[in-house]
């Protein structure tokens, strides 16, 4: 329930036992190893030490091969996709194990292989695609493309821009060289193909007149045969490629039962990638290694227990006021899942900040079921997120949404009682409709029939997390010492809300002149000079628009509650409309999939929003740095607990 | 004259359909937006299709808010129950007030949500794994749609069924 705290370890070991206190060190999962090259700018640091250098780039290759495999596998031997990761589970030891790691590397460096026998086979068909492309032009010349010219006779093939006039060109040819002939072998767009043959004698005049229509020659080295020939050799070779590629194919998917080993490997490796980065932070000479990092408090017997078995010496402090350890929230496991809210705004500072978690628990669900307040609502959200976290388990963040999705889909049930919907009104249209009936489930209040009621609620409940807002305040100042900074603060804002009160109730406005008063008097201590205080008083005063404004903000809650009725509701008009029974459950069932689907990520928006503007503004100091221990991050596998 | 004196129906009409009308207009272009956006990234790595599409529906409901007040504006007009409505001029311009505060909000909405949901697709296209702070962007101008949407229907609501 609070902001783990941190200790700075520094540590010195053996350097031959790097790897090993590496190992064990993950194995932990409660130091996070920093950056220590920071001593390197002191020359007595840097005169004995030196960074230390580590084998990343190797684990990064065989982690690239292991991706490579991995991908290949989706794309030849495609599982059924499912949204979710069902996670294997595996013991420590197994995860480890050095002769599995070696076979799926194996398996990765052969997948490897074939996928680039694939590429060399893409490449030549490329090539091969091309010539075939060349030849085509060419087909109704029966002769042997390269060797055409005779002795006296010079035959060369050659195009010119379809522009130029073949008319023109033949004129041309018969009257510079009369001992020429030109063919014209087939046209395309762009260009005309030709045959050309010409005598020696005549061929400087030839040239000259080809010169002046661009004429350009086609020259085939490598083909022997005729152009229908080649083209048929050509096709001869891309029925083998095919085959070939279908045989390297079929060869990647029959590896397709070792996908969970290569996606063993695959966690295994980032885990030694992960430990390998962490080694080039380190500092060494040789027979040294210097570690510097952030141990949390939480795991610090089992540290120190760990450290025994090792011939080091180390050192745990406090941080002070000038370090900027990291932050780990501490939370029971069952409101740990609204670490998802507080995450995505941002971690507390770990000097002088408070763990959000447990003053935001309670009013995001509530919050969240008063806006999506609906029993079959709820009831859905609550099964979906039950049902995924049973089944798969999911971790992390994704954890965390079904997890906080079970509480949400309850409070929503719940608020669902309050207004009486059932998928809006989905009870009074079905029977009035259908059974001629009027059934209607019964409701303390009702939304639609009462908007005036409902926003008096919502305001009301805004008030009261605002004044609770500023009750974390003032406890925080008097954690830190500075009791009379959070009284000062907060209290004459108090006095001015009592004024208000009463004379809402009374009529009579002198506690709003008492309030006034006791902020001019208080807001500006912190200004110099007598007036300076009493002018940053009366600027304070300025600040009642800001309180409007954060509490008309909670009108959102009224806001989002009626339009999730209301638009549930005109679905179910729209869906009785017609009076048959089918369309009405064709229309039910997707506008309420759609009601939900919006309402969901606008509500889920709305309740974090006014945690974090309005809830937070009074008291919360973000800007904490994440702590990122070196531990097991997997995505494959689940390594299960068991000492060692 | 006469018809002046009798066009309240028609006013009333003309309210619906400009709810209606300006809030399709509005999501079509908004809609279209993340979709020319969509489709650059999707050239790019056409594997996030259905991340893009998620971003793309959202300026969306500005249109369909825009029907729900049209439907709602017709059926309290009567005009489901078989029989032309008949309204006076001042029953029409109130469904008229109604039916612009959700035309003109939902249309400008929803082009601003476009803009933003199509800022979002490029924040997918470089950190996909990003994209829920892309959505919770673009979600936030839905708020300013669902007021319209309400203050739309309330105002129809409590005219009463003509």
């Amino acid at each position: 329930m609070a902001i783990v705290k941190m200790k700075r370890l520094r540590l010195i070991a053996l350097d031959q036992d790097r790897a090993a206190l590496l190992s064990r060190l993950q194995h932990l999962g409660c130091v996070e190893i920093g950056e220590a090259e920071g001593k390197l700018v002191d020359p007595e640091w840097a005169a004995l030490l030196r960074r230390d250098s580590s084998s990343s780039s190797e684990v990064k290759t065989q982690l690239a091969g292991v991706q490579h495999a991995l991908e290949a596998l989706r794309k030849y031997a495609p599982t059924k996709k499912s949204l979710f990761q069902k996670r294997s589970l595996m013991s420590e030891q197994a995860f480890l194990d050095a002769d599995a790691l070696a076979s799926s590397l194996q398996i990765a460096n052969t997948i490897g292989e074939t996928l680039a026998e694939l590429t060399r086979l893409n490449t030549r068909e490329n090539r091969l695609l091309n010539t075939k492309a060349g030849l085509l032009p060419w087909t109704s010349l029966h002769y042997p493309l390269n060797q055409l010219s005779t002795e006296h006779v010079r035959v060369t093939l050659g195009v010119c821009p379809a522009v130029v006039s073949l008319e023109a060109l033949t004129q041309a040819l018969s009257e510079a060289a009369p001992l020429s002939a030109l063919t014209p072998l087939s046209q395309d767009r762009d260009q005309h193909y030709l045959l050309l043959m010409y005598h020696l004698s005549e061929s400087e005049a030839v040239d000259e007149v080809l010169k002046s229509f661009a004429f350009s020659n086609t020259q085939f080295k490598d083909l022997t045969g005729t152009a229908a020939d080649e083209i048929q050799r050509i096709d001869r070779e891309l029925a083998d490629i095919a085959t070939q590629r279908e045989a390297a194919e079929a060869h990647i998917a029959s590896f397709a039962e070792n996908r969970s080993a290569l996606q063993h490997s695959f966690d295994r490796l980032t885990q030694d990638l992960s430990r390998e980065t962490a080694c080039e932070h380190l500092l060494t000479n040789g027979t040294i290694v210097f570690l510097e990092g952030w141990a949390a408090a939480t795991g610090l017997d089992r540290l120190e227990q760990e450290l025994t078995g090792f011939s080091c010496a180390y050192a745990l402090e406090d941080p002070t006021l000038e370090e900027t350890p990291p932050t780990l929230l501490k939370n029971p496991k069952w409101m740990s899942c609204i670490n998802m809210v507080t995450e995505m705004y941002s971690l507390p500072k770990y000097h002088g900040g408070i763990d959000p978690n447990p003053l935001i628990f309670g009013f995001y669900i509530i919050f969240f079921g008063f806006m999506f307040a609906d029993i079959g609502y709820g009831i859905i959200l609550m099964a979906i997120s039950l049902l995924i976290t049973n089944k798969y388990h999911p971790k992390n963040t994704m954890g965390y949404m079904f997890h906080l999705g079970i509480y949400l889909g309850f409070s929503a049930m719940i608020f669902g009682f309050v207004t009486g919907s059932f998928f809006g009104d989905a009870i009074p249209v079905f029977s009035s409709t259908f059974l001629g009936k009027d059934i209607a489930l019964p409701y303390l209040l009702n939304p639609l029939s009462n908007p005036m009621t409902v926003l008096v609620f919502a305001i009301c409940m805004g008030i009261v997390q605002l004044i609770f807002g500023q009750c974390v305040y003032i406890y925080m100042k008097f954690r830190d010492g500075d009791p009379w900074e959070g009284i000062l603060k907060v209290v004459p804002w108090w006095i001015l809300f009592a004024g208000i009160a009463i004379m809402a109730l009374k009529g009579t406005a002198a506690g709003i002149w008492v309030g006034v008063v006791a902020l001019i008097l208080t807001q500006g201590r912190h200004k110099k000079g007598i007036l300076g205080k009493l002018m940053g008083g009366v600027a304070s005063l300025y600040d009642v628009t800001a309180w409007l404004s954060d509490v008309l903000s909670y009108s959102r809650l009224m806001a989002l509650m009626l339009s999730g009725s209301v638009i549930a509701s005109v679905m179910n008009i729209l869906g009785a409309l017609p009076g048959n029974i089918i369309v009405f459950m064709v229309v039910f069932v997707l506008g309420h999939v759609f009601n939900i689907g919006v309402n969901i990520i606008g509500t889920y928006v709305h309740a974090a929003r006014l945690q974090y503007l309005e809830f937070f503004g009074k008291f919360y100091e973000e800007g904490g740095i994440p702590f990122r221990p070196l531990s097991y991050r997997t995505k494959f596998i689940d390594i299960t607990e068991e000492e060692t | 004259m006469e018809f002046l004196a009798n066009c309240g129906t028609q006013i009333g009409f003309l309210g619906a359909v400009l709810s209606v009308a300006l809030a399709c207009a509005g999501s079509g272009r908004g809609v279209g937006l993340v979709g020319e956006a969509a489709a650059g990234v999707l050239s790019e790595d056409p594997n996030k299709f259905s991340q893009c599409l998620i971003l793309q529906i959202i300026p969306g409901t500005q249109g369909l808010y825009g029907l729900v007040i049209w439907f709602f504006a017709m059926m309290k007009m009567g005009f489901f129950a078989g029989a032309m409505p008949n309204l006076t001029i001042a029953q029409g311009l109130g469904f008229l007030a109604a039916g612009l505060c959700m035309g003109i909000g939902g249309m400008i909405t929803a082009v601003a949500q476009g803009r933003c949901a199509a800022a979002g697709v490029a924040l997918i296209a470089k950190r996909p794994e990003e994209m829920s702070k892309g959505l919770i962007m673009a979600i936030m101008v839905e708020f300013y749609a669902i007021l319209c949407l309400l203050a739309s229907f309330l105002m129809i609501n409590s005219m009463g069924v003509v």
